[in-house]
């Protein structure tokens, strides 16, 4: 049996808008942590069987119809689970699955930060952000959700220390193409960074959910999984050491940018050691999936399943930007014209308003200049944020989940 | 009387384009992209403690060689985690 209602024998699902386990059928409450799965120890060793041990003839099986064969204990039909799933639902009876035997003994996490986010909240904050943004494509307007999927992402949070010795080019101070080199050499500790676990996710997608609120962290139960879909991590020792070594090296540059007390500056060389703390500990994060198709591109919607923040980068209209840009642009051009024009023939006869109307055109030609190059870098960051978005490898992590 | 207008024009499209994209953009970006942050520095660390600084390095590499070489990180003398292609386990103590 799975973790069943004492009251009506039903199956439990976990409800974050209550933080307990919930019956839909009688609805009684239960705390996680006082309710036993009964299953859980005579299936914690049954493992998960590939397609082609189940069926025979592995290498061709194998070859067309990828994933692992799980049986579900309510009703016994057989559930694909993919990669490293550890929980999803059945969808000949619809309750939930635990796979016991990649959550159990030495696999099991050291903690969980529930779903606080309801299903319906995420949906809100999507739609309210939407019906903020602008030029979005027709077919996104009003907003249709092709799939939502509440997923327990793996995640390790580390202690580490991280040394450093860099060579640092200070620019300005003395003329603006005259720079400076400073020797710096110091050390950080860093506490509770949480990397993903998660092979098939990017590090920069899943890092832009950050902040997890860690005062939430409970002991692991694997009754807070279900209802919900999850992974186990598959990420080796070298993956989470360069994760950790690159997050450092940030947090230590950005802190370092602080002792010069300003941004002109670059490492023109360094050393340095990274050491992961052997007290990591193993979570499960909450995170809301929504994915939705714009101009047959496929497009996936984070949400931290704790904080509600929202990560994606929604798609725009290229013509109706660049049209905007060129209309608007020719509006103020006319007005500057007629004022560098007004001002270069004596508007005024002032000495004051002549030095004015002379030094006008550098200054208009250099902010010109300025707001094009900063403009560029924003466009720049929306089309970074919007690839991410587009990603197939996060679309199909989404997906491939049955139920 | 010519050719100044052809600067203002010059000029005044530049800045007008200039702005009008600077504004285009702004807008896009804080519209459309959504969540394009990290966790803050100080959530997973106190800040550098620096125990060396030099301000007095020319720009010749024989010297920045030499600083590095001096301030070498030295290794960790306390436990850390393995390293290697196997998948990351829970440290044996917290199992």
């Amino acid at each position: 049996m799975a973790t069943l209602c004492r009251n009506c024998g039903h199956a439990l699902v976990f409800e974050p808008a209550l933080g307990k386990l919930y019956c839909a059928y009688c609805g009684g409450q239960f705390a996680a942590e006082d309710v036993e799965s009964e299953s859980k120890k005579y299936r914690e060793s049954e493992r998960v069987m590939t397609r082609g041990e189940v069926f025979g003839d592995e290498e061709v099986v194998e070859e067309f119809l990828e994933g692992y064969v799980y049986t579900c204990s309510e009703c016994g039909g057989e559930i694909t689970i993919h990669g490293s799933e550890t929980s999803t639902k059945c969808i000949y009876c619809g309750n939930p699955n635990i796979v016991f035997s990649r959550v159990a003994k030495e696999k099991m996490p050291d903690c969980v930060i529930p779903f606080t986010v309801t299903r319906e909240q995420a949906l809100q904050s999507v739609n309210a952000l939407i019906s903020q943004s602008v030029l979005l494509p027709k077919d996104v307007k009003p907003f249709t959700v092709d799939d939502i999927r509440g997923i327990y992402l793996p995640y390790w949070i580390v202690n580490a220390n991280h040394e450093e010795s860099a060579v640092v080019q200070v620019y300005g101070g003395g003329g603006m193409y005259k720079y400076s080199y400073h020797g710096r050499t110091g050390a950080m500790t860093i506490r509770n960074l949480p990397l993903d676990g998660c092979r098939i996710l990017s590090d920069e997608i899943s890092s832009k959910l950050e902040p997890f609120d860690l005062n939430g962290l409970k002991k692991f139960d694997e009754d807070y999984l279900l209802g919900f879909y999850s992974n186990a991590s598959d990420v080796s020792y070298e993956d989470l050491y360069l994760a950790t070594e690159r997050r450092a090296k940030e947090i230590y540059e950005d802190a370092a940018k602080k002792d010069f007390g300003r941004d002109g500056y670059r490492v023109a060389a360094e050393v340095h050691k990274t050491a992961i703390l052997n007290d990591y500990k193993y979570a499960m994060l909450p995170v809301w999936f929504i994915t939705f198709i714009s101009e047959n591109k496929p497009h996936t919607i984070l949400i931290n399943g704790q904080t509600g923040k929202v990560v994606c980068g929604l798609p725009w209209r290229k013509k109706a930007f660049t049209w905007t840009t060129i209309l608007a642009g020719a509006g103020v051009g006319l007005l500057a014209i007629l004022l560098l024009v007004g001002l270069a023939f004596g508007l005024g006869s002032a000495k004051a308003t002549r030095k004015l109307g002379e030094a006008l055109p550098d200054i208009a030609i250099l902010v010109g200049m300025i707001t094009a190059l900063i403009g560029t870098f924003k466009l720049i960051n929306v089309n970074k944020q919007l690839k991410l978005t587009q990603s197939d490898a996060t679309f199909n992590f989404v997906k491939k989940r049955q139920g | 009387m010519g050719f100044i207008n052809f600067l203002a024009a010059i000029f005044g499209a530049g800045l007008g384009f200039g702005l009008a994209f600077f504004i285009a953009a702004t807008i896009l970006n804080k519209n459309n992209n959504l969540g394009d942050s990290h966790g803050e520095d100080y959530l997973y660390s106190g800040g550098v403690s620096f125990t060396d600084r030099d301000d007095k390095l020319k720009t010749n590499d024989k010297q920045t060689t030499e600083y590095l070489a001096m301030h070498q990180p030295q290794k960790a003398a306390y436990p850390t985690a393995p390293y290697g292609k196997a998948l990351v386990q829970r440290p044996k103590q917290s199992q």
